[in-house]
């Protein structure tokens, strides 16, 4: 009978047994020895064999479809919301990881990044402010119909945080993209989130996580929320991405 | 062990994106190529490098260094999912009389630049080994077929098949270990 299990080993190494099987299987290891050894001498025997694989070139973008998928899957868990593979064009919010000073060429981060290096250059060009980072070379072409506002952003209270907030309209689509550097690192699910308001209201405007060096952007679509009498813009430091109602303090923003 | 690898995977179990960023720029290229020389298929290669990272992020799997080198686990983790997706979708794109015909184009040692010094010894001890026997660690590693399939295919009785792989794999590891002279491994 024993023996018998024993014969399941390759199918179990091999991912070839039932759900049922492989419980049965499982409790058979616990006890048997011999199966074990063999389990352990094929793991470590077939280590090297990965590196027999000849190098085969991914599909291009693969790197941003798998980790904005990841980072998004999760947000969506956060929210309880169990919906899975959602067409990443239908999310609302597209959080984005700014990197300004690596070559990047991901088509969604890649897109954003790129959007935003060419508003800075814009943003640079119409505040006159000359300490602004100058402009990276542009990787990507990427047509921005039109820039309609952009605004510097500081912290009303001092300090080296800074940032800018631009409405673009892309593609006849109105966006908000927010950029900031300078920013205070973030602990456990803290997230910088972007508000805008109306009469003292605020509304959800973008959410990001900056990266160590303290920079971060987000774009937000302004869907809906074009023609309203916004006021004032508004980055704060909240406890986590979802908070409906601004709960920290304001680390950076301007008039409208 | 690379000790980069540990750090950075310490980072990712407290959710630092750009640690995970790290890993996924050090490992894309062999696990996907690892994956594609399984499923044979570029969409599942790329299904199978996202589940890898998923399971790395959201903490499915864990890591220790009792459980050998973090690489080897990364690709355990790699083929476990290659072997769930092929079940899964069935899909097998060209049933070739296993992957013989696809070593045609095998490129010279020259181009796995990535993963050069790892693949030296393990490419070069593979063609010792009889066609036989290497048919046989197709089989059983790459294809990850059942032990009825495997006994059907190398027209062996279900009896004798873990002999044959451990025997083809013990013969693997002895021309490794002939090659690499004694010499510590780098790892
Ligand atoms: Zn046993």
């Amino acid at each position: 009978m024993s023996e018998k299990r024993c014969d399941m080993l390759i199918d179990y190494f091999n991912g070839q047994l039932t759900d049922e099987e492989e419980k049965q299987f499982e409790e058979h290891l616990e006890t048997c020895e011999s199966c074990q050894a063999e389990l352990d001498e094929w793991r470590s025997l077939t280590e090297d064999l990965p590196y027999l694989s000849e190098p085969v070139e991914p599909e291009s973008g693969m790197k941003d479809r798998v980790l904005s998928s990841i980072f998004d899957e999760e947000e969506q868990e956060e929210t309880g919301n169990e919906q899975k593979n959602i067409e990443r064009e239908q999310k609302k919010e597209e959080p984005v990881l700014f990197q300004p000073k690596k070559k990047r060429n991901w088509a969604v981060w890649g897109l954003a990044a790129a959007l935003t290096a060419s508003l800075i250059g814009n943003a640079a060009f119409l505040t006159q402010t000359p300490e602004t980072v100058a402009p990276e070379p542009s990787e990507e072409e990427v047509v921005i119909d039109n820039l309609q506002q952009a605004l510097t952003l500081q912290n009303p209270e001092g300090g080296e945080a800074n940032g800018r907030a631009s409405m673009v309209a892309n593609d006849g689509e109105a966006q908000l993209v927010v950029q900031a550097e300078q920013l205070d690192a973030l602990s456990g699910d803290e997230a910088y989130q972007v508000w805008l308001l109306e009469e003292g209201e605020p509304v959800r405007a973008g959410t990001f996580v900056p990266n160590e060096e303290g920079t971060g952007a987000v774009t937000y679509p302004m869907e809906g929320l074009q023609d309203r009498n916004w006021e004032t813009l508004a980055i704060t430091k909240e406890p986590g991405p979802d908070s409906e109602t601004p709960q920290g303090d304001i680390v950076l923003a301007s008039e409208i | 062990m690379s000790i980069q690898d540990e750090e950075l995977y310490r980072r990712v179990l407290h959710k630092d994106k750009d640690a995970l960023e790290s890993l996924y720029d050090k490992y894309e290229k062999l696990l996907f190529s690892f994956s594609y020389k399984m499923t044979n298929n570029r969409e599942l290669s790329e299904e199978v490098v996202q589940d890898v990272f998923m399971k790395l992020w959201t903490q499915k799997g864990t890591y220790d260094s009792s459980k050998g080198k973090f690489s080897s686990w990364l690709l355990t983790i790699a083929r476990n999912a290659a072997i769930d997706l092929m079940r899964k979708k069935k899909e097998t794109p060209y049933e070739l009389e296993e992957r013989d015909a696809l070593q045609a184009n095998e490129p010279s040692i020259e181009e796995m630049y990535e993963w050069k010094e790892e693949a030296t010894v393990v490419r070069q001890a593979m063609t010792v080994l009889k066609e036989e026997q290497q048919r046989v660690i197709r089989l059983f590693y790459f294809d990850a077929k059942s032990h009825r399939e495997i006994a059907e295919r190398l027209e062996l009785p279900l009896g004798t098949v873990k002999g044959r792989i451990r025997m083809a794999l013990k013969h693997l590891q002895t021309e490794m270990i002939r090659r690499e002279g004694g010499e510590e491994r780098h790892e």
